[in-house]
């Protein structure tokens, strides 16, 4: 299995970081890079660069369905 | 106005009337405030697990939302076992602990626990409110996010201060988007249908989605119209009339031959509120080869996720089934059910025909009994383990929703505190607990909540002295190499006795009818401990690792 390198972009409104991290641990990818920038006093853009084995989609649906992430995009 | 105050009104007003709790230093105002407010009835578990799994049970039966409260530290802990149960089981929960004063936060204070911390993966979202001002918002916000989308329990962490002070304003400041796009569009509808009338060999698969919008009828109507066999997941179980001639059993690891068989030889499988959990599906790339899948299901995040649909369709079942029904066909579908048929009959001669040339006393024949006696008109919460597997497949189920048990997490110990709540809410319908032996001493302490709050609930006690499915499997799987699995049991009935319970033994089959009926005519709780068959095997069973189709029967 090849190694692959993925970029995220999520907006989140719920306070979300704890989780999205969670998930992240579980699925088996390493964070590379993290940025988070407070859009508003409600909204976070968080971008992500992540490494692992796993199909991206996994993260990013698991990611979705956290109450709080309102969009997630994947480069 | 207190914040405590404050926090029970606004229960009040989102019509809760009953919460399960245990007082504690962190949430005694909210307790002093709760003495006052007769509107709340307030049921005294002696565990906090006891205190969320009841809540559960509450929330299972009503479709409501099941409110618990717990103290900081430990109390909240003790909680996060039945978060989980309720994440995994959609079963939507507003839990309310207290939290040491604001400024003592983050200073390893007596009982300060990070709780939100703890349970940001086993609640669908957590608060912690430091001001008073915003509890109202908070709990608006929970009740809305517990109960919308797919249901999960939510929690709210309030500081001693927050619940002390006067609330002089109220702050909203909450905003947590739910709202989820729905794809349900009318070509996918059309298209469904046709794959629907063109199949010859097409299976539904009623899911927990089924029992949680309601739409027991129209799932009826669509299998009706259609003429399409029903099966159903261990939460789907009473979505359906178990003895309706269309439903073919239980899916899963331990379900029944017929639907596990069918789904490998379907050409279409609809899925109605259901997520392809692992127990159903086994190995997934020999999961439903043949078929064609339409997946409906409110989570979009499940679409897809373990088996990829043909067609996807995000939406409410109720929004689905009103679209698809005036599209189905009737199709008779004799070689179909002929072969239905035939699964149906070699489970009967392999597993059930033996079960019941059986001499000595088994679970099978004490739940079959069970089922037989009540007419399947008992509200039935099972706990984990054999036990359940047996419940699930042998309790034919005639009422809706009536079926409950801890699906996801397999929490046992569950069903005794899940019993009371299910029992608080139902009132005066005959309620069954069944649990093992070994699931009863995870949370007996509970049997001194049904004394103090009277509640009627039987309790069937199924003692083998092992924790049998553990011990099947290593009976299978490990070479029989037995390990720590035999239990030495108190005397359940003297323990009953000791918590103001009657009770009883049955031994023999010949105790089992007349134990049965003793219970149900008793004007209140009953223990019947059934003392079965030390080594009694759950068949048929779908090995870790296998596909559907290789299911064995012995």
């Amino acid at each position: 299995m090849t190694k692959n390198k993925y970029t995220l972009t999520i907006i989140d409104q719920g306070n979300t970081l704890l989780r999205i991290i969670s998930y992240i641990r579980r699925l088996d990818f390493k964070i590379e890079y993290m940025e988070i920038k407070m859009q508003d006093e409600y909204t976070s853009h968080v971008k992500l660069t992540l490494e692992g084995y796993k199909k991206p989609d996994l993260i990013v649906r698991s990611i979705k369905n956290i109450t709080g992430v309102i969009d997630i995009k994947k480069d | 106005m207190t914040g405590a105050q404050v926090l029970l009104n606004s229960l009040v007003k989102n019509n809760i009337n009953t919460i399960f709790g245990y007082p504690g230093g962190a949430i005694m105002p909210i307790y002093d405030a709760l003495a006052k407010t007769p509107e709340l009835r307030h049921i005294l578990v002696r565990h906090e697990q006891g205190a969320i799994h009841a809540a559960e049970g509450y929330a299972r039966y009503t479709n409501t939302i099941g409110v618990c409260f717990a103290t900081s530290g430990p109390g909240a802990t003790n909680l996060v076992t039945g978060l989980v149960d309720a994440m995994m089981d959609s079963v939507p929960i507003i839990a309310i602990t207290g939290q040491v004063f604001s400024d003592l936060i983050g200073l390893d204070a007596f009982q300060e626990t990070d709780i939100v911390g703890i349970t940001a993966v086993t609640t669908k979202y957590n608060f912690l409110i430091r001001e008073p001002e915003l509890i109202e918002d908070a709990v608006y916000e929970a009740i809305k996010i517990a109960t919308s989308n797919r249901p999960g329990p939510v929690l709210i962490d309030i500081s001693k201060d927050a619940q002390a002070s006067e609330v002089k304003s109220k702050k909203t400041v909450y905003h947590i988007p739910m709202d989820r796009k729905k794809s349900i569009n009318d070509t996918d509808i059309k298209d469904a249908a046709e794959i629907i009338n063109n199949s010859k060999n097409p299976l539904i698969l009623s899911g927990h989605g089924i029992r949680i919008s309601q739409t027991y009828k129209d799932l009826l109507s669509l299998a009706e119209t259609g003429n399409i066999p029903v099966a159903c997941t261990l939460h789907g179980l009473s979505s359906i009339d178990e003895s309706h001639p269309l439903y073919i059993g239980m899916l899963g690891m331990h379900g029944n031959y017929a639907p596990n068989i069918a789904t490998e030889k379907a050409d279409c499988i609809i899925a109605l509120g259901m997520r392809f959990d692992d127990r159903v599906t086994g190995r997934l790339d020999g999961y439903a080869r043949s078929a064609k899948i339409i997946h409906v299901d409110i989570n979009d995040n499940e679409i897809g996720k373990n088996v990829k649909p043909d067609i996807s369709i995000h939406s409410d079942l109720k929004e689905f089934f009103k679209k698809i029904q005036p599209h189905i066909k009737h199709k008779e579908r004799k070689e179909w059910f002929f072969r239905i048929k035939e699964w149906e009959d070699r489970e009967n001669i392999k597993v059930i025909k033996k079960e019941n040339e059986n001499p000595e006393l088994t679970c099978s024949y004490v739940i079959k009994r069970l089922s037989e006696i009540t007419e399947g008109k008992a509200l039935v919460i099972a706990d984990v383990g054999q036990n359940q597997m047996i419940a699930s497949r042998y309790y034919k189920s005639r009422i809706p929703n009536s079926f409950f048990t801890s699906g996801g997490a397999g929490t046992m110990g569950f069903a005794l505190p899940a019993g009371i709540g299910v029992a608080v809410a139902s009132v005066d319908k005959e309620c069954w607990i069944i649990v093992g032996d070994g699931g009863i001493q995870m949370t007996m302490q509970e049997l001194a909540v049904i004394k103090q709050e009277k509640i009627n609930v039987k309790i069937a006690i199924i003692n083998n002295g092992y924790l049998g499915m553990v011990r099947q499997w290593q009976d299978l799987f490990f070479d029989g190499q037995l390990s720590h699995v035999e239990l030495v049991n108190p005397d359940f009935i003297k323990i009953g006795e000791a918590f103001g319970i009657k009770g009883e033994t049955a031994n023999t089959k010949d105790d089992v009818d007349n134990a049965i009926e003793r219970a149900r005519k008793y004007p209140g709780s009953y223990i019947v401990e059934f003392k079965t068959l030390k080594e009694e095997a759950v068949f048929p069973m779908i090995e870790p690792g296998a596909s559907t189709g290789e299911i064995r029967l012995e």
